[in-house]
């Protein structure tokens, strides 16, 4: 929404395609980051002044069923609405910002015992209803749930924030209460390690485990009980608790980005996330140009961190449409018309239906055409095709010069 | 004097997937051996049996073609083609006497990262269990009697 709402804002037709009935994402179920930021406000306001925007086209209920083109000139066919009706978008670029899932996997009783919850529902219960958490007097949070292990091996990266954010929460409401966070390691990285410092001073115990020693949660009549170990005591304790918090984290959203990925033909990495063309040097292009990526559909972030890279597709975009013509580079396969014997193999061969026989009865490539694959260069039996900056002579001389020193 | 064989392998990659895994691979510090050498192709498509041959021409010990899994290929169909490409020339290779295996299609994603360097030792070893190509032999022998 936010890499939608600054191309709009410079002038930009947007097309905003949301596969639920609302917008908002996973956002709109936070109620506050660990730094105090209303999310809730926020994202209301975000949301009204994407609808209300004049540039910007929100689809919901929409699921992307087709597409073809070229970047800069890319046709996607969408179905939306609860009636599913068709539509085709002309579109220079796109940006994808599915973000991931909330994982909630079945561990120490979550979905069992209505006293185990996720940070997620912690969140909600703090604010709608402070008098439970008034009354309870020990709490136990575990770290890295579904998060870190074989299956999903990524760091959340937002849920020791989370655990601390309502840590500092309930103990502002219930300065009495003990809460006891287990945990492989804090990574409150940056500025956040302040809130981590708070919280220890506040009295709030951190219990590392390892992760072939997990803690188990025992559900009794009068309360949970959690069995951990302490590694550095090493010794085993026995926690009584009102309820246990679980941190979990993301997870990716394996089915929307291998339908995504096979219908755009963009990469994605062992984890199902989305990716990007470098993990260093273009950390939002993907690697087929015209494709941008934002939010937690490349990775987990936080709600600042997806913003920002909101607004860095946003930029990156720009920089291709703002421009009249798109360089698609020199890439594309040239025919020799004088070696063409008009075999038609190079006709078949293409993937995009490029080369035609022309009226002097010789292969032709349209160069604006060409997506430089190269197939019919390789398949061509005259050699009649080059793909300029693969040519033949070219990839030859680079392995002439790879045995140089042998031969 | 013999001095260890250490296996001349090149790979051409796909700008799409295998070449990205291999840049992956670099970024999450996995080590593959020396011994592959990458040349960057735009799809495995591209790959023609001229290029392979040149290779082993020079001196290669082995030659594989890396491409993106079956059904994830960016230009469609480059790398169904470029299997069966790889496969007429280790037909080709027996005919002329020589492993059929020196020649090899591998498959991954771009964020397999470990995929390639797996296949990469893979391969190596492979190759030097082969031994050395005989053409890389009778190169070194006719540079001996040259030199000589
Ligand atoms: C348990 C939990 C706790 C969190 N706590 C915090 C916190 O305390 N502080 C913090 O800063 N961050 C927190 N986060 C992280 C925060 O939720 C994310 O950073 C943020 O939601 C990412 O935004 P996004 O737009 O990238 O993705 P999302 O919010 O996931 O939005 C993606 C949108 O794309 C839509 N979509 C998906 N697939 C398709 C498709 N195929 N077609 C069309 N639309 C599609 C989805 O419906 C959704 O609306 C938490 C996350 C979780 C799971
Ligand atoms: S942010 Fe913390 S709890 Fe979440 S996966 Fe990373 S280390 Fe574990
Ligand atoms: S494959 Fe080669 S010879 Fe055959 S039509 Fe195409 S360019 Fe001409
Ligand atoms: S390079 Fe690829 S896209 Fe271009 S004409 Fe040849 S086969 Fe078709």
């Amino acid at each position: 929404m936010n890499a939608a709402l600054l191309l709009a804002d410079q002038g930009h037709r947007v097309y905003l395609v949301e596969r639920e009935a609302r917008l908002g994402g996973i956002a709109a179920t936070v109620r506050t980051t660990l730094e105090g930021d209303d999310v809730g406000r926020y994202m209301s306001d975000l949301v009204e002044t994407v609808q209300s925007h004049q540039k910007i086209q929100v689809l919901t209920q929409a699921i992307i069923v087709d597409h073809k083109g070229m970047p800069g000139r890319f046709t996607t066919g969408i179905q939306t609405g609860p009636r599913m009706h068709y539509m085709q978008v002309e579109h220079g670029v796109t940006i994808l910002a599915t973000g991931a899932l909330a994982n909630r996997p079945a561990q120490y009783l979550l979905g069992e015992d209505d006293r185990v919850l996720t940070q997620l529902d912690m969140d909600a219960k703090i604010e709608d209803d402070p008098e439970s958490i008034r009354s309870m007097k020990q709490v136990v949070m575990i770290q890295c749930v579904g998060s870190r292990e074989p299956g999903n091996p990524n760091c959340s990266r937002i849920c020791c924030q989370s655990a601390i954010k309502n840590a500092l929460r309930m103990k502002a409401l219930n300065p009495d209460m003990q809460i006891y966070v287990l945990n492989r390691d804090i990574r409150t990285y940056g500025f956040q390690e302040d809130y981590y410092r708070e919280a220890r001073k506040q009295g709030v115990q951190f219990i590392r485990y390892e992760p072939d020693r997990r803690p188990a949660v025992r559900a009794l009549e009068n309360g949970l009980v959690v069995d951990a170990y302490d590694d550095i005591l090493g010794c085993r304790l026995e926690i009584s608790a009102d309820a246990v918090v679980l941190s979990t984290g993301l997870i990716a959203d394996d089915e929307t980005t291998e339908d995504l990925s096979m219908l755009f033909h963009v990469p994605r990495s062992d984890d199902s996330y989305f990716l990007e063309d470098h993990i260093k040097l273009r950390p939002t292009d993907m690697s087929v140009r015209g494709f941008f990526l934002a939010g937690t559909a490349h990775a987990p972030k936080s709600i600042r961190e997806s913003i920002a890279h909101g607004q860095s597709a946003a930029g990156r975009a720009m920089t291709m449409l703002a421009k009249h013509w798109i360089n698609l580079g020199a890439a594309v396969a040239r025919v020799d018309g004088a070696k063409c014997a008009a075999c038609l193999i190079c006709v078949r061969a293409c993937p995009y239906n490029v080369p035609f026989i022309n009226a002097e009865g010789y292969s032709e490539i349209d160069p604006a055409k060409c997506h430089g694959c190269g197939i019919c260069a390789a398949d061509c039996p005259a050699r009649a095709i080059q793909l300029m900056q693969y040519e033949d002579d070219q990839i030859l001389a680079k392995l002439d010069g790879l045995f140089e020193r042998m031969n | 004097m013999t001095d260890a064989f250490e296996p001349e392998i090149v790979a051409f990659c796909c700008h799409y997937c295998a070449y990205t895994a291999a840049d992956m691979a670099g970024s999450k510090r996995i080590s593959y051996p020396p011994n592959v050498k990458i040349i960057r192709v735009p799809c495995t498509g591209k790959v023609d049996a001229i290029h392979i041959m040149r290779a082993f021409e020079k001196g290669a010990d082995g030659v594989y073609v890396a491409g993106c899994l079956e059904g994830d290929c960016h230009f469609k169909t480059g790398n169904i083609r470029a299997a069966h490409r790889v496969r007429r020339v280790q037909a080709l290779l027996e005919e002329i006497g020589m492993e059929g295996g020196r020649v090899e299609m591998i498959t991954m994603s771009a964020g397999m990262g470990e995929r390639f360097a797996q296949t990469a030792r893979e391969f190596t070893e492979k190759i030097r269990a082969l031994g050395p190509s005989p053409i890389r032999d009778a190169i070194r022998q006719s540079g001996r009697r040259a030199a000589g």
